[in-house]
């Protein structure tokens, strides 16, 4: 597969979200603010790509039998990493994001690509892969908290954006409004890519 | 098939050996900065200026023996830290204390600011696990300035529309938690009131 085809299709066609939908704890949970979702995207791209590129440069000696307790140990490695990292040099994020960083060990994600890509394929493959992978999750958090942040506090990365006679959807950032956004986002984004292959199957 | 098995857990057990190394290193190679980060955030210059402005330090009051008493009488307090400006003289008290009623993420932990005759300068909030765009709105300066210059003697009391003298509007949509972060301010007060004013 070319590179370029395997960085796009963690974008598009399966982006985590939009189109797996998977991982969507941590992503119902930390979308009140256009700040936690790029935090948490980055934070989870780091995960992805490490643990990719250390499962794929093992492929060859891991035990078929102890695959999985071993994808396990990785990607909690990271994740303790990128736990410590975001304590030690952002520590407001650290406390947005709380619980949800220590989490990120079970979002399906990145024990998903472990298995489906980085354990069958090269390791530049799969730092392509998890790339890909890393920025759907990150670009559709960052839809989904902007949009949340916008009508739930009238403001985007904390600067009030709407006038003051706005008055903010509470709903929308509390756990009920995440599901409503969610599904509205999902409609869009499945409306918007069947247009686009109707048009296709046309020509 | 035993043969397997061991060569099964001695991967593992390699594996999980390379994975603890790399922790340790991590962990001792941040181990200081998060230490810095966690002082910083709770009791740093920035908190200092929110609790009394004007602060030029902000140290641990040096009576133990006091505070080891209000420790044991009081289960929600956490510390107390005295304020002095430039030239040394005493601005105030800097209370650190849970909320005796919880929010909706249960207590919230503030440092309130008492000038020594027993009025609010300022305050910090400095842990709670309110709704994010709701119940943390009890952070903001809108919210935190109705509390400046009320009395510690007065007990503070919520309302929800045209707060009274001894009253504060809370937080539209968020009565649970402004009713916590009231109630931790009053256990402040109360500490002030009981062992420190003169």
């Amino acid at each position: 597969m070319n590179k370029s085809k395997i960085f796009k299709n963690g974008i598009f066609e399966e982006n985590p979200i939009f189109s797996q939908q998977i991982g969507m704890c941590a992503t119902l949970a930390i979308t009140t603010s256009l700040l936690n979702g790029i935090g948490m995207g980055i934070a989870v791209i780091f995960v992805l790509v490490g643990s990719n590129i250390v499962i794929s440069a093992m492929r060859k000696i891991i035990p078929d039998d102890v695959r999985i307790p071993i994808f396990v140990i990785v990607i909690a490695t990271f994740t303790t990493i990128v736990d410590l990292l975001i304590h030690a040099f952002s520590f407001p994020l650290y406390q947005a994001l709380g619980v949800f960083i220590p989490l990120i060990v079970v979002n399906c994600i990145i024990i998903a690509r472990a298995e489906a890509f980085a354990y069958k394929n090269g390791v530049v493959d799969s730092i392509i892969d998890g790339l890909g992978m890393g920025a759907g999750y990150t670009l559709a958090l960052m839809a989904l908290s902007s949009v949340r942040e916008i009508l739930g506090n009238g403001s985007i990365f904390g600067f009030q954006i709407l006038p003051a006679s706005y008055e903010p959807m509470m709903i929308i950032v509390q756990p009920p409004g995440a599901f409503i956004a969610l599904g509205l986002l999902i409609g869009l984004v499945n409306y918007m890519s069947r247009k686009k292959k109707l048009k296709g199957d046309a020509q | 098939m035993k043969n397997n098995f061991v060569k099964l857990g001695g991967i593992l057990c390699i594996v999980s050996a390379i994975a603890a190394g790399v922790l340790a290193f991590t962990y001792e190679a941040t181990k200081d900065r998060i230490a810095l980060a966690e002082e910083m955030a709770s009791s740093g210059p920035e908190v200092a200026q929110a609790v009394i402005p004007g602060a030029a330090s902000f140290e641990l009051y040096e009576d133990t023996a006091l505070v080891e008493k209000i420790k044991s009488e009081n289960d929600k307090f956490v510390e107390l830290r005295i304020c002095k400006d430039d030239s040394g003289a005493e601005l105030g008290y800097g209370i650190r204390t849970l909320s005796t009623v919880p929010g909706y993420g249960g207590d919230i932990e503030i440092f309130l600011g008492v000038s020594p005759d027993g009025k609010i300068l300022g305050m910090k909030v400095v842990a709670n696990s309110e709704t994010a765009g709701l119940g943390s709105k009890i952070k903001e300066p809108k919210f935190q300035e109705q509390f400046i210059g009320k009395d510690t003697a007065t007990e503070i009391k919520v309302s929800k529309s045209n707060p009274k003298d001894d009253e504060i509007l809370a937080v539209s949509g968020a009565t649970r938690s402004s009713k916590s972060i009231t109630s931790a301010i009053n256990n402040a007060m109360i500490i002030f009131t009981q062992y420190l004013k003169k």
